[in-house]
């Protein structure tokens, strides 16, 4: 298949899913009304409340939920095939994605802008919200491990990125001393940081500079040595890769918001845009073909499982995402000007989201020119099968492969960090506030810190990455599940229609709850019996998160199905 | 005539495109800094008028004096620090700025 008719189909999924199939709800089921007040307007407190133009929201949400989930989901997931992925990637988005971010922002809107917490302590059970704040802190940690390995143990660990990386960080700490501190115009701001920053990326691809970061990363000054084992199956280079990316995760944890995260986040924004443009131009000029990359490979893909559940699960975000929920209802409900201004600012997001999958999706399937160099990429990380194929992307109008990939590279490990260091912040306030009154000491910000970063490394060592994948995908789509439950409890106690949230939410639970189960069954019966020492260890941590999972979201099911019983039961008496 | 009403109803849709898309670019970009930066100063603002009108409430740091001089300046941010300080927060409320 050419690689345009994917983008058409895309487009197709959108104008149809969008459209159609959104709008017909909006406006037979939700029906907004633009004459009541949104909580940005009632409860307008300048800080939390405030009302927002609806295409700056539509950007705000967009930044909120894009991150490596989109992208490394479909990377791996199109070992089953392209067909497979291409179809949930397009019909996961078209009848579940969309529906639970767009609820999400308006069950929010409707409930006054609390957020999921407080709604399924309302809604489910007392409960349910610890529940919650346990599954999420979990869900962080898998999101640590997954983004860490792919950076700390793939792209770091390539002589021509971290110089890149270090630049960006540099100049985005130079964007906050510029904006914030020498009070300078935004715009020259941008335009010194962000071309410095590819001159960074530049220099990065330079042999001396290369020369540097192969001794340090214990290939020697040719590139040309293996890089000597430190400890467990760590080499020199995984080690200095992974240790790189939790020091950044410490400051971006610790140091004020504006001196780090927020600069940092705004020059790496121009570097990841700038990429997509350039990768998706490049696309269009070439328009290739799949070569010789399989429709459909095998039901049962080594190291992943099998097609149901696993396909679903890995795909994460490239369909659709708990994350998105938690967002919508937390942040983007409180500053809707109109009800009306919901779709576009929850279901656009997220359909451009999907498109954003494909990209990634088009970057496996026809930017490796063939299955078996895909595979043999692929083993390093989907991180670089990414980069790889986005630099033919870019080939393709004349930038040079060597720096192309470069500035794959540096693109995927800013876009990766700057949500770990945000992660951190909440793992480590999260924290302090469960644990901080039994140990005083989690309440200081360096403990709590220092404490999420070594859980962090502690996966990103021991765990093998397909594992954390995928139960990060069925952490991320599970939690999607609960809060479909949570809409669909809305929807019934207000009277409407709720069968387009309940039917996904069955499904996504059933296929979350498998996948969890089959990690458990896989961690506990077939790799523990075989593996020793610290593999041992591994398949125990994903094993006993995986059941901490599984257990947290069947009582979180069971109190939410009992609510919904209760519900309708109280409707019926109603009734008669 | 109706050539004219044309390019203008082409000229205003490319200008609300325009529009569009920096408006866009804006919630990607400096949005949340520019909230960020509003919210310190807000903060900071609530903070000056606990301070000033502590004699109100009975702790003597400043005379009521200056706290009634500096009331008429404080006041438009009282409702909004009323609003902030007493809704009740979750730690999910943090999630929002991990996007």
């Amino acid at each position: 298949m050419n690689a345009l008719l994917v983008l058409l189909l895309a487009c197709a999924a959108i104008v149809l899913g969008y459209g159609w199939y959104a709008k017909r709800i909006d406006r037979t089921v939700i029906q907004p009304d633009d004459s009541k007040a949104t909580p940005a307007k009632l409860y307008m407190d300048g800080v939390d409340f405030t009302p927002a133009d609806r295409n700056v929201l539509f950007g705000y949400q967009f930044k909120s939920i894009a991150a490596l989930g989109p992208i490394t989901g479909p990377i791996v997931a199109v070992q089953y095939g392209w067909l497979p992925a291409l179809i949930w990637i397009l019909l996961g988005t078209f009848f579940i994605g969309w529906v639970q971010d767009y609820a999400s922002i308006m069950l929010g809107v409707r409930e006054e802008g609390q957020t999921f917490g407080a709604l399924s302590y309302r809604l489910i059970s007392p409960r349910a919200r610890t529940l919650l704040l346990v599954f999420i802190y979990f869900y962080l940690w898998l999101i640590m491990g997954a983004f860490g390995y792919q950076i700390g143990f793939g792209l770091l660990t390539k002589a021509t990125v971290p110089l890149g990386v270090l630049a960006a960080i540099g100049l985005g700490l130079l964007a906050g001393q510029m904006t914030y501190r020498w009070k300078q115009d935004i715009i020259l701001t941008t335009i010194v940081t962000v071309v410095l920053a590819f001159v960074g990326i530049y220099l990065g691809t330079l042999p001396a500079v290369q020369s540097f970061f192969n001794i340090i990363l214990g290939y020697g000054a040719a590139g040309t040595g293996k890089p000597p084992i430190l400890f467990l199956t760590i080499d020199q280079a995984k080690f200095v890769g992974s240790l790189a990316v939790v020091i950044i995760c410490y400051f971006g944890g610790v140091l004020p918001i504006w001196r780090w995260a927020q600069p940092i986040n705004y020059v790496c924004f121009w570097i990841v845009l700038l990429g997509v443009i350039g990768g998706v131009l490049g696309l269009i000029i070439w328009h290739p073909g799949m070569a010789d990359f399989p429709a459909f490979t095998t039901f049962n893909v080594s190291g992943l499982g099998p097609l149901w559940p696993i396909l679903f699960v890995t795909i994460a975000c490239g369909a659709i995402s708990g994350w998105h929920s938690l967002v919508s209802s937390s942040g983007t409900a409180r500053q809707l000007e109109k009800e009306s201004d919901a779709l576009f600012v929850g279901g656009g997001a997220m359909f451009l989201e999907m498109f954003f999958a494909t990209i990634a999706f088009l970057t496996a399937t026809v930017g490796m020119e063939g299955y078996k160099k895909y595979l043999d990429v692929l083993k390093v990380s989907p991180a670089s099968v990414f980069s790889a194929g986005l630099a033919k992307f870019m080939n393709q109008w004349g930038l040079p492969s060597a720096l192309g990939t470069a500035y794959g590279s540096v693109f995927l490990v800013l876009m990766g960090l700057t949500i770990m260091y945000l992660v951190v912040r909440f793992m480590r306030v999260a924290s302090a506030e469960a644990l901080g009154d039994r140990f005083p000491a989690l309440r200081n910000e360096h403990v709590g810190t220092v404490i999420a970063l070594l859980f962090t490394l502690a996966l990103i060592w021991l765990v093998p990455f397909l594992q954390i994948w995928v139960l990060f995908g069925a952490a991320n789509q599970l939690m999607a599940s609960l809060a479909l439950l949570l809409i669909s409890l809305w929807l019934l106690s207000k009277g409407k229609q709720y069968a387009w949230a309940f039917w996904p939410f069955v499904f996504m639970f059933l296929t979350t709850m498998a996948a969890l189960v089959w990690n458990v069954y896989q961690a506990f019966f077939i790799k523990l019996p075989a593996a020793k020492g610290e593999a041992a260890v591994a398949q125990v941590i994903i094993g006993v998160v995986a059941i901490v999972l599984f257990i947290a979201a069947l009582i979180l099911a069971i109190d939410g199905l009992r609510a919904l019983q209760k519900a309708r039961a109280g409707k019926a008496a109603a009734r008669a | 005539m109706r050539h004219g009403a044309g390019a203008g109803g082409r000229a205003g849709l490319w200008q609300r495109w325009a529009y569009a898309i920096r408006q866009f670019l804006y919630g990607m970009t400096t949005y949340e800094m520019v909230r960020g930066l509003e919210r310190e100063r807000l903060r900071l603002g609530w903070q000056l008028a606990a301070l000033t009108q502590a004699g109100a409430l009975g702790i003597p740091l400043p005379g009521n004096c200056y706290g009634l001089r500096l009331l008429p300046y404080l006041l438009p941010e009282l409702q909004s620090a009323r609003r902030a300080l007493a809704r009740a927060h979750d730690i999910i409320d943090l999630c929002e700025d991990l996007g």
